[in-house]
């Protein structure tokens, strides 16, 4: 099912920051009217003055997407504003730094629930306005990390593959209906999510911040290139995006490499490698 | 991510023109490497016309004329192009619902600043005589047309006009000093511009004014009250500092700034539109940025 943004209404959950920031203005660029959720309500009206200058209806929604019944209540809240939407965009998601043995269960709970279970009760809330849009699309924000796990990514690397398979199967259910879902599997992009990464409990800070430091120097790709990508996926009807050289690699070595993928990367990573695996007397 | 057609064609502006630019010590050799004509679009009318100044309007050829007037400032240095040059964009501009005046403003050498700083103001000021409404009219440029747009809006607000609705900048030259750092960082990457030509052009178009000057390099002037801004500009350019001091400034002085750094492409790639699809998709935004200025997306 191919859908154009232009005239639509797109429901955009983590907009304040990033992907969803610069999605929020390319959608607004494209005629599309919004409504953006972030829990951050200054950042979430910034971005909305913003994609107003292009003219967009857009309505703004403050809400922790850890929380059930705050999903719950975001289609009511949208339809005051908005007509049924034609794109559920879930890029909300966050980072967790450490490996297995030094995170404590809540704060993988607390990962699990915004980057995995708010896709799924978002998917739930919104389908069935979905099906009044015509044509629909939903978007989940995978990751690399959706195509292969490294180490100290316990955590992230689960919650990436599970939305994968939720949205894999989705899409397959609803093959004969005229709603499509498209996965997407970013690389390294410019955004503050390393940096505003939660620390496992058990890590040292220090180690930590030399670790984000090394991830950093991956991000190579910005917000505004991987919202355009994600754009034109959407009205192309992908099933699938990769974006970044990078993504492109990563796929290809895990085709090659199924299992063992990992052997070669840490070679080229070096020091973050080292970082997150556990020390040998532990093993 | 870029385009195949970017890759491609920056070797052959690598060689068309930045091989030329480098040679070039005189201005007749500057407009020489600059004047690529390039087709203007189907489906636009080009006027001749005065106001304030001679240059030309773009609009569509069919339908009911634009709510929107854009004022165009075309780019070259202060020394190159003309209103015919950069058809590309005005003409893009009306396929998109927006009719563009560009005036031809004074060149250097011949004319070194402030002449096409008034040139400019003197168009903007017949704009507004003329009736066109503020909450209308918007104001663009590329290159050193961005920086004289953004220089003709410090200047307005100097003498007490009022602001456009909006501003738009590819690739815009704010700092004839050419302090930024890309100037030196980009210097091989560029496919267009050597980092040292910055200041060598700036001192044809200066003649012996302050190079801080804030009317020949908006960078160092007082920016708040500016409308709200949209600035376009290349990864790899040498004046992609310009571009992004400028957006942080802004930002600093409470004016809303939205800027778009693009991967690969050469400067002022929207000249490139017919070949390139990040030139659509960089017109498609701004032109829809200036739209939104009469509220409802179309």
């Amino acid at each position: 099912m191919r859908i154009t943004v232009k005239g639509k209404v797109a429901v955009l959950t983590g907009a304040a920051s990033g992907i969803g920031a610069a999605l929020a203005r390319q959608l607004a660029a494209r005629g599309a009217s919004l409504a953006l959720i972030d829990r951050d309500q200054d950042g979430l009206e910034r971005v909305a003055a913003e994609a107003r200058l292009f003219g967009a209806t857009v309505s703004t929604h403050v809400a922790d997407l850890a929380d059930p019944a705050a999903i719950a209540a975001l289609p009511d809240a949208i339809a005051a504003t908005h007509a049924a939407p034609a794109l559920l965009i879930n890029n909300a998601g966050v980072a967790l730094v450490g490996r297995f043995d030094q995170m404590d269960a809540a704060d993988f709970d607390w990962l699990m629930d915004i980057n995995f279970w708010a896709g799924v009760r978002m998917t739930r809330a919104f389908l069935p306005a979905l099906r009044r849009a015509g044509g629909a699309r939903i978007v989940f924000l995978s990751s690399v990390f959706g195509i292969i796990a490294p180490p100290g990514q316990c955590a992230y690397a689960a919650s990436k593959f599970a939305i994968r398979g939720f949205a894999e199967a989705l899409r397959h259910e609803l093959a004969d209906t005229p709603i499509g879902v498209t996965v997407v599997h970013p690389g390294g992009i410019r955004t503050n999510i390393a940096r505003s990464a939660r620390l496992a409990a058990g890590m040292n800070p220090e180690e930590a911040a030399a670790g984000v430091r090394a991830f950093e120097t991956m991000l190579k790709t910005t917000p505004e290139v991987a919202a355009s990508t994600i754009l034109r996926g959407v009205e192309r009807g992908a099933d699938r995006v990769l974006i970044g050289s990078d993504a492109y690699a990563i796929d290809a070595l895990q085709r090659l490499m199924p299992a063992r993928y990992w052997r070669p990367m840490q070679r080229r990573l070096g020091k973050l490698g080292g970082l997150v695996k556990a020390p040998a007397e532990q093993n | 991510m870029a385009s195949l057609a970017a890759h491609l064609l920056n070797p052959v502006l690598r060689f068309q023109v930045k091989r030329r630019l480098a040679r070039a010590t005189e201005a007749r050799e500057l407009r020489r490497a600059f004047n690529a004509s390039l087709p203007g679009p189907r489906g636009v009318r080009f006027t001749a016309a005065v106001v304030g100044i001679a240059g030309e309007w773009a609009e569509p050829a069919a339908g009911a004329s634009p709510a929107l007037t854009l004022l165009y400032l075309h780019g070259g240095a202060y020394i190159a192009c003309s209103s015919r040059s950069h058809r590309p964009i005005t003409g893009g501009f009306a396929r998109r619902g927006v009719r563009v005046f560009a005036p031809d403003y004074r060149l250097a050498p011949e004319n070194p600043y402030p002449a096409a700083l008034e040139d400019g103001l003197a168009t903007y000021q017949a704009l507004l005589d003329q009736g066109t409404a503020p909450e209308r009219l918007a104001i663009a440029g590329d290159s050193a047309g961005g920086g004289l747009a953004l220089a003709v809006l410090l200047k307005a607000k100097q003498e007490g006009l009022p602001m456009p609705a909006r501003a738009v900048l590819f690739s815009p030259w704010t700092d004839l000093a050419a302090t930024g750092a890309s100037t030196v960082e980009n210097d091989k990457r560029d496919p267009m511009i050597k980092g040292s030509k910055v200041a060598e052009g700036a001192e044809i178009y200066l003649a012996g004014a302050d190079p801080r000057e804030p009317f020949a390099s908006p960078l160092y002037g007082d920016l708040a009250g500016l409308p709200p801004l949209m600035i376009h500009v290349g990864d790899n350019e040498v004046l992609r500092d310009d571009s992004v001091r400028f957006d942080a400034t802004a930002r600093a002085a409470g004016v809303t700034s939205l800027l778009r750094v693009w991967p690969v492409v050469a400067h002022v790639w929207p000249m490139f539109n017919a070949i390139l699809p990040e030139g659509r998709q960089t017109l498609d935004e701004s032109a829809a940025f200036i739209r939104g200025a009469v509220g409802a997306a179309r």
